[in-house]
């Protein structure tokens, strides 16, 4: 299967005035776990929730494997999604959330959510009201795994756990993965929630898609150059600044270049995926027009 | 690649020989929440190399032997290293310390025999 | 689904199984107190004007366990949907969106529309079934009563099908409103109030609309006259007994000749402060007066439930309608 899992083209949702989100377009191929990265308010959970039919489009199109989203009982078997916060049923248990999963989805595999639940050492007659916030996270993986998707979405799953329920969610799920091959879209504000796992990532920063890309080729195509100021205005074509910060005698640039940059009197340097994740929130980043540019 | 150096370290120390087959994929995943892609390209990159194989349906089994004559020696070698270690913290010295000058004593003889 | 729709409503049934249980057998009991004072009135043997027998079953019942029941009856009757509004109906949706919950129920693999569809069929239809038993349980325990009395006509909302109606709106009401206002204690108190308005503009303005009334004209009887009032400027106020058993009066006036409501004046020889009452009413009586009346007989009953039973259920047809419409479209 090699066509995309989502596909948006000039997708806005408009709130009165406000925009949440400003013409996206994205293809994101399948087989891949996404990282959806951005500020608080940037939108990604308007993002996801137009991925899952909770919202639907101002303008533009989404699609998600191949069609609209919800667009009925099919769609929503393929794809699995887990809100923010986790949200569940307070007064019902662990059991009775697995028995919603099972008379609501026809693809439901019981052995698998019942072996994981058990795996985890949960409580099945424990009310979901009372179990923690790393636990909750899981009862939702579970719920979300178990209905055997081909595309699993993620709202900001790991923000409110400690480091050890973080760990834990992230073996569950890349676990899930390796075995069932399916993608991924998993959001956060923050990289280092991402980096080990995420292979493919979209950048969202003020309600456009800033860049998207394989984290491999990212990582080789962006760079750090410093030098003395007046050496940086002459930047060859091709190479395009996303971030700049300059002293009385020293500037600094964060660059994309299809080509490695070959000058002596630079410095250049390898970023970390933070780093470039980084320099397109920053401000001189975001003033720019979304079009693409190149420098003088 | 970590991975890669980890499962060659191993095959070194006499860790993994022959015949022995690698974690799956779920497995080493499950332990370390990385991506699985990484996981399949790290073996594939070690199947290239020569040093596993992948038996489809059964899993990625190591095809070579990475010690040689010199594996005996490990055990005394270890011991004594242990001992030289403790005389190190007897001494004072921290752990940064104690890296700093096997760093350098390591790359001398080797500069030594370049030259 | 039908299972999640039932497990999440389970509290509600147990309350309402146990307050059908206890209303049981508060019936049965006091059902036997009306029993015996109507035998002992020996109602049933009666023929023709049997007015001192049925005085004698009401003045018997009057001190026992079943006229409290039947007094609180009303209350009852007129509560019992409003409850079912503001506890079944309104946070249907409202405790879904204000939890959040929504966004883990509308992922699975069924479509919003028959999601709604489910919980909507089997809580309403629990609602009618609830107030349908309860109704016909109070009609069947109070029928004698009602017969004794004979102002059944005048309890609409209390008897018969229309509290199905009344529940069946409020619950939609209850169901529109928690969707659109989207929290529960809120949507509540609006759904009470709506209701509420509803429930008096039936009572005071439409009901009486629902069917044509009955007219009747008839020269005044001043022989029984319910009220002759005089005020100071020598207006006045006649009004003549109805003279119709069972029936709901709408308007009773008296009229001259020409078709106005006769206010007087007072003729001060034959009604002024020194006049004997006899001699005011003959004077009244000599004028050629006629009493026009608008009602509703008992028979009118069935007609009127009837009506307003469906102007309830078109109305709760058309809250649902938008129910699903805006769950479609704008909760988007």
């Amino acid at each position: 299967m090699s066509s995309p899992v989502l596909v948006a083209e000039g997708l806005t949702k408009r709130y009165g005035r406000r925009e949440a989100l400003s013409g996206c377009t994205l293809a994101i191929p399948p087989g891949r776990v996404v990282g959806l990265v951005g500020p608080n308010g940037a939108g990604k959970t308007t993002l996801l929730h137009l991925a899952v039919g909770l919202l639907k489009p101002t303008a533009g199109r989404i699609e998600v494997l191949g069609a609209a989203p919800a667009s009925g009982p099919e769609q929503l078997a393929r794809v699995g999604f887990v809100a923010q916060d986790t949200p569940t049923y307070a007064g019902l248990s662990i059991a009775d959330h697995l028995r919603f999963g099972a008379h609501t989805n026809p693809r439901w595999d019981r052995r698998l959510a019942e072996d994981r639940i058990a795996k985890l050492g949960l409580d099945p007659s424990q009310k979901a009201g009372k179990l923690s916030g790393g636990q909750r996270a899981q009862l939702g993986l579970t719920l979300a795994i178990a209905k055997r998707p081909d595309l699993l979405i993620l709202d900001e799953p790991v923000a409110s756990l400690d480091p050890l329920a973080r760990r834990e969610f992230l073996q569950g799920l890349m676990a899930f993965i390796a075995e069932h091959e399916a993608g991924v879209i998993l959001s956060s504000h923050l990289v280092s929630d991402l980096e080990r796992v995420c292979d493919y990532l979209v950048v969202l920063v003020a309600s456009r898609v800033r860049v998207t890309g394989e984290v491999e080729d990212l990582l080789a195509s962006h760079y750090r150059l410093i030098g003395a100021r007046h050496d940086l205005i002459e930047l060859a074509t091709g190479v395009e600044v996303i971030e700049e910060s300059h002293t009385d005698r020293q500037s600094t640039l964060i660059v994309r270049s299809s080509s490695p940059i070959d000058d002596p009197s630079l410095a250049v340097e390898q970023l970390t995926l933070e780093d470039l994740v980084l320099a397109y929130m920053s401000k001189t980043a975001t003033d720019r027009l979304p079009a693409l540019e190149t420098t003088r | 690649m970590q991975l890669i150096q980890q499962v060659r370290q191993a095959m070194r120390l006499g860790l993994l020989t022959e015949g022995d087959q690698l974690p799956t994929v779920k497995d080493v995943v499950a332990k370390v929440a990385i991506n699985p892609n990484t996981v399949l390209k790290a073996y594939r990159e070690l199947e290239y190399e020569g040093l596993v194989a992948a038996r489809p349906g059964v899993g990625t089994f190591v095809t070579r032997t990475l010690t040689d004559a010199s594996l005996p020696a490990h055990g005394p070698l270890r011991k004594e290293l242990r001992a030289w270690l403790a005389k190190a913290r007897a001494a004072g010295l921290d752990a940064e310390s104690i890296q700093a000058l096997f760093a350098t004593t390591f790359q001398t003889p080797i500069e030594e025999t370049a030259s | 689904m039908t299972w999640f729709a039932w497990r999440q409503f389970r509290t509600q049934t147990w309350i309402t199984i146990g307050f059908l249980a206890a209303l049981g057998v508060v019936l049965v009991v006091t059902g036997r107190s009306v029993a015996d004072a109507y035998e002992a009135a020996n109602v049933a043997a009666c023929q023709g004007d049997c007015a001192t027998a049925i005085e004698s079953f009401l003045t018997r019942l009057r001190d026992t366990a079943g006229s409290t029941v039947y007094d609180l009856a009303t209350p009852v009757m007129y509560l019992f949907p409003a409850l079912i509004g503001m506890f079944w109906g309104a946070p249907l949706l409202a405790r879904e969106l204000e939890a959040g919950t929504h966004r883990l129920a509308w992922n699975q693999s069924v479509t919003r529309t028959r999601w709604l569809a489910t919980k909507l069929a089997l809580i309403g239809g629990a609602a009618a079934v609830t107030v349908g038993v309860l109704s016909w349980a109070i009609s069947t325990w109070a029928s004698k009563i009602d017969q004794a009395v004979g102002d059944r006509i005048t309890m609409i909302p209390e008897r018969g099908i229309v509290p199905i109606g009344y529940a069946l709106f409020a619950f939609a009401l209850g169901v529109t409103l928690g969707m659109v206002i989207g929290r529960t204690v809120p949507a509540m108190g609006a759904t009470l109030a709506v209701y509420g308005v509803v429930v008096v503009s039936m009572e005071e303005w439409i009901r009486a609309r629902l069917v044509a009334a009955d007219h009747a004209s008839n020269p005044l009887d001043t022989g029984s006259l319910d009220q002759l009032l005089i005020d100071q400027s020598g207006t006045m106020t006649v009004t003549g007994s109805a003279n119709l058993p069972d029936a709901w009066v709408l308007t009773n006036q008296t009229v001259t000749d020409a078709g106005q409501v006769f206010t007087g004046p007072a003729d001060p020889q034959y009604c002024g402060p020194d006049a004997a009452m006899q001699t005011c009413d003959s004077w009244v009586g000599s004028l050629g007066l006629r009493q026009e009346l608008t009602y509703h007989p008992a028979s009118h009953f069935w007609p009127i439930q009837w009506v307003e039973t469906g102007i309830l259920l078109a109305a709760a047809a058309l809250l649902v309608g938008v129910c699903f419409w805006w769950t479609r479209r704008r909760l988007t």
